[in-house]
């Protein structure tokens, strides 16, 4: 998590000095304080026109969120292309929502009708491209997954962080900030809106021999060779008893020492 | 809740007086042998039925243990999530993960995290060293949970507190010198004095 | 071979023997007064009644004492165990004195590693705490204790490697392991001493294998710095550790097979129950020790399962089958009741009360609680102390009685026995308490939430001087023998 963070503080840098200082320890959600937390459900209008909700959507499948918008020269594109990558990379049954939705009150459904045949998603149904129905809700969603966004004259941009949001049944489970999503951190998300969850995460250390390897591509708990090694003894124990059996010439003398006395 | 100990403490007790009244029982026994007879294969007929009473109060132990396991479930959602870590010898405890020592030493200083009380609470528990056992204390010395801290892997636990209050995670698995002193505090608030303090 | 040249031969088997267990039976005399007053040592500092002892000391005692107890009953219940079965099969007497020497030098190695560099891990040493003492003790002390334990190594699975070749001399695989009684014959004849002893080695083999795993992975870390797995060792040290434990508590219940009937004057055989409950307890053996691993989270949970399950169900053929027979074979029956076979006798009541208290807590409901707190040592006081260590001291008596001639003092016998089992168990009571009010384990002192605990400590030591008195007149009455079995 830090270092994504990191790495987004360098990549804005210029644009985060510019920033009322009060506000830096708010400039990157920290996923920890949104964790659990409910989401207000929100009305939406798809790039189809149809309206639904963020509800009705959550009540289907788990969702990925994020927030855009179509005139976006910077951080979304690369956003949206790096999740379709991975998701695309995705093996199994994609068995949730990715839900693209515009906070620029500019945008019409129209533009995210565009936005999505743009990136070659217009007959994919697992991804939702819309606007918010009611634009009073932009702001109160926004704040309640820790997204921020901001209009510079300069460029003729909103300036905002990248976030993908994983939602299960109405509450955030994981949030995932920055430009570029990639498929280790995305398969966690995707493993806990279905429910399951990813015993491994935090320092990624050189070990020689884990026991179970969590493989980011698969998403599966691997047995590791250390696995392997705690059933070698067992097995080097039924080979070395063989031989000794084996191996041993039996003596027919049938004499047997008796133990002189006896109480 | 420590009723299951409770039960499993006078099982104990019950079982080992059994065993020492049989044992008593029996040795008294050699003191008047049998001249003719030969106990032996009377005795031996309880066998079977010696054997399905053990093996009843051993099913009986699996299928009322088996499903209170702490092991969190699939889908299982806290309400509120602590991230611990132990080393050489405090546990500190954030709302954040903690992945250096610095932010070990800066979180061991600090003030105590604040969690809601009676509702779920997950402490994801890792070390920064060596195995450490993180284990939740009341103030009353009554023991409510417990998981290994355990370096390079994360353990979940989830806990409910009844009661506001402060509680101290002692050390359970010996790591040094120190261990003996080793602990780290949370702070149990009521749920509703809990939420004005979330900041948002 | 003649009639006179064999049991030339036989005799002189048994004076090699007999002189084998003599020797090592004297270093029991001397490490097991010495281990035992490092507990009763360790019970004064919990009571606060040194309350300027280092606590790094108080580590470096508990670890020497778990591992020279762990050690010392297992090597003299192979002493034991080969001096009984030297009636039906030839262990190599060169062998033995090879492992006794070996012993030596990795016990002296253990010693200097705590007592001299205050090695304090805790006799499981747990990775990576050996080398990350947070400055205590010096890299050089692990490297010692880690030597040690290797050569001890190198000189068990020798020892268990011969025996089992000195069974396999006169029986093949499946007529040690009593298989043939489970198809419903009886001949050739697998005394219950063979059977259990094929069986314990067996398993001791998976454990030293274990522990040489554990070993070089230590020393792969030491040496090029890649840590290994902790999750990994964690599962091969507590692998290694249970087994070896078991396996002294089963070399234990051969002593009790074999030397009973003698009291009793009834065979102890074996059937196609005792087949098949040591055939069970071979398979189950290797699964239990998963019980050591509940609170780690991100084990398997299958693995968790299968623990609780094997726990469980390897209590069946010790209470179903050893225990009852035990019991059903002294019923209203003329015994001889000695110091000897009264102390081998009460083992398995030892065993039988740790044994409930063990299954107990290899609930993982349970053990959610009772994990690392005192119930622990409790429980495996129980049925070490009270368990196997009191067969094997009976054995002692026994042979040294047998070979001395000197009578049983019934009398004397009668008052060391009572303050054995009032000394002994009110100890472990102790210990019971403390862990069903949760005051953890190994902790040199107790913080003021615990000071429940400084008080069953400080009661403790009233039970423990008890217990000292009479195992001192238990060395006294059984050092006079054998001193005289030369």
């Amino acid at each position: 998590m830090g270092k994504i963070i990191l790495v987004i503080l360098l990549a804005l840098g210029q644009t985060a000095l510019a920033q009322d200082s009060s506000e830096i320890n708010n400039l990157f959600p920290s996923e920890e304080r949104y964790l659990y937390k409910d989401i207000s459900d929100v009305k939406l209008v798809d790039s189809n026109g149809k309206i639904t909700s963020l509800s009705k959507i959550w009540h289907e499948k788990p969702i990925l969120l994020t927030l855009i918008f179509s005139r976006c020269a910077g951080i979304c594109s690369p956003l949206i292309s790096s999740l379709k990558f991975s998701v695309d990379k995705i093996k199994e049954n994609k068995n949730f929502y990715i839900v693209v939705l515009s906070f620029d009150t500019a945008d019409t459904q129209e533009d995210m009708k565009v936005l999505k045949e743009g990136f070659e998603l217009g007959e994919n149904e697992n991804w939702i491209f819309g606007i918010f129905a009611e634009k009073d809700e932009i702001k109160k969603l926004s704040k309640e997954i820790g997204f921020w966004y901001k209009w510079v004259d300069s460029t003729g941009q909103y300036d905002h962080p990248g976030i993908v949001v994983g939602i299960r049944q109405g509450k955030i489970v994981r949030i995932l900030v920055g430009g570029n999503i990639t498929l280790v951190k995305l398969r966690e998300v995707v493993q806990e809106i279905k429910g399951e969850f990813v015993p491994f995460y935090g320092t990624q250390r050189n070990v020689a021999f884990k026991c179970l390897n969590y493989d980011p591509e698969t998403g599966n708990v691997k047995i590791g060779f250390g696995t392997v090694i705690l059933f070698i003894p067992a097995l080097l124990t039924l080979a070395v008893t063989l031989s000794i059996f084996y191996l041993t010439p039996k003596t027919k003398n049938k004499m047997e020492v008796k133990n002189a006395s006896q109480f | 809740m420590a009723v299951i100990n409770l039960i499993a403490v006078l099982i104990f007790i019950i079982f080992s007086i059994v065993i020492f009244g049989v044992y008593a029982y029996f040795f008294n026994s050699t003191r008047r042998p049998a001249e003719e007879a030969d106990y032996y294969k009377v005795v031996t007929k309880l066998r079977v039925p010696f054997f399905f009473l053990i093996l009843l109060l051993l099913i009986a132990g699996l299928v009322l243990t088996l499903p209170k396991v702490p092991y969190p479930s699939s889908g299982q959602f806290p309400d509120a999530v602590v991230y611990v870590v132990g080393k050489q010898f405090s546990f500190a405890f954030d709302t954040q993960p903690i992945e250096t020592e610095e932010r070990w030493k800066e979180r061991t200083e600090a003030e105590p995290v604040q969690v809601p009380s009676d509702k779920w609470i997950e402490f994801r528990v890792t070390s920064l060293d060596v195995n450490h056992g993180f284990s939740l204390y009341d103030e009353n010395g009554k023991l409510l949970g417990q998981t290994q801290a355990m370096p390079g892997y994360v353990n979940r636990l989830f806990i409910k507190f009844d009661q506001p209050g402060f509680y101290t995670a002692y050390c359970m698995e010996l790591c040094g010198n120190s261990h003996h002193a080793m602990k780290g505090i949370i702070e149990v608030v009521e749920t509703r004095s809990f939420s004005s303090k979330i900041p948002n | 071979m003649t009639e006179v040249a064999i049991k030339a031969e036989a005799i002189e088997i048994e004076a090699k023997v007999k002189k084998l267990t003599l020797i090592w039976t004297g270093l029991t005399f001397v490490l097991f007064p010495i281990l035992g007053l490092l507990g009763f040592l360790m019970r004064f500092v919990q009571s606060n009644i040194f309350p300027a002892f280092p606590p790094e000391w108080f580590y470096s005692i508990l670890t020497l004492h778990g591992v020279g107890m762990v050690g010392l009953w297992y090597v003299e219940g192979m002493t034991a165990v080969i001096y009984l079965l030297s009636k039906y099969v030839k262990p190599n007497t060169a062998v033995s004195w090879f492992s006794f020497a070996l012993t030596l030098v990795g016990v002296a190695l253990i010693i200097i590693s705590t007592i001299g560099g205050k090695f304090g891990a805790g006799w499981y040493f747990l990775y990576p705490l050996p080398y990350k003492s947070a400055e205590i003790w010096p890299n050089w002390a692990t490297d010692f204790y880690l030597i040690g334990l290797g050569i001890l190594g190198i000189a068990w699975t020798v020892w268990v490697i011969d025996v089992l070749r000195a069974i396999a001399q006169r029986y093949s695989l499946n007529q040690a392991l009593a298989w043939h009684y489970l198809a419903g014959k009886v001949e050739p004849e697998t005394p219950p001493i063979i059977l259990i002893v094929t069986v314990s080695c067996i398993a001791a083999i998976t454990g030293f294998l274990a522990a040489v795993a554990l070993l070089l992975l230590f020393l792969f870390d030491r040496v090029s710095g890649t840590p290994a797995d902790p999750l990994l060792m964690k599962n091969l040290v507590f692998y290694f550790g249970h087994v070896l434990v078991n396996i002294t508590m089963y070399l234990g219940v051969a002593i009790l097979y074999e030397v009973l009937p003698q009291y009793t004057q009834r065979p102890w055989k074996t059937n196609k129950l005792v087949a098949f409950a040591w055939n069970t307890v071979l398979f189950l053996v290797l699964f239990a020790y998963f019980h050591h691993l509940y609170m780690d989270f991100v084990q398997p949970k299958a693995f968790q399962i299968i623990g609780q399950f094997a726990s469980y169900f390897i209590s069946v053929p010790a209470a179903v089958v050893t225990i009852f027979s035990a019991l059903a074979m002294i019923y209203r029956t003329k015994v001889n009741w000695t110091l000897g076979s009264s102390l081998v006798f009460l083992g398995t009541m030892g065993w039988a009360v740790g044994g409930v208290a063990a299954v107990i807590d290899s609930s993982i409901a349970v053990n959610f609680r009772f994990h690392n707190t005192l119930w622990v040592p409790a429980h495996f006081h129980t049925y070490f102390l009270m368990g196997v260590v009191l067969m094997i001291l009976g054995f002692i008596y026994h042979f040294s009685q047998e070979h001395s001639k000197i009578p049983d003092n019934s009398k004397l016998a009668r008052l060391t026995l009572w303050l054995i089992l009032i000394g002994g168990y009110g100890f472990l009571s102790m210990f019971y308490t403390g862990g069903a009010l949760f005051v953890p384990r190994r902790y040199a002192l107790y913080p003021s939430t615990f000071s429940a605990g400084v008080t069953i400590a400080q009661i403790s030591i009233v039970f423990v001087s008890i217990l000292t008195i009479g195992l001192l007149l238990y060395l006294i009455q059984t050092i006079r023998r054998w001193a005289r079995s030369f």
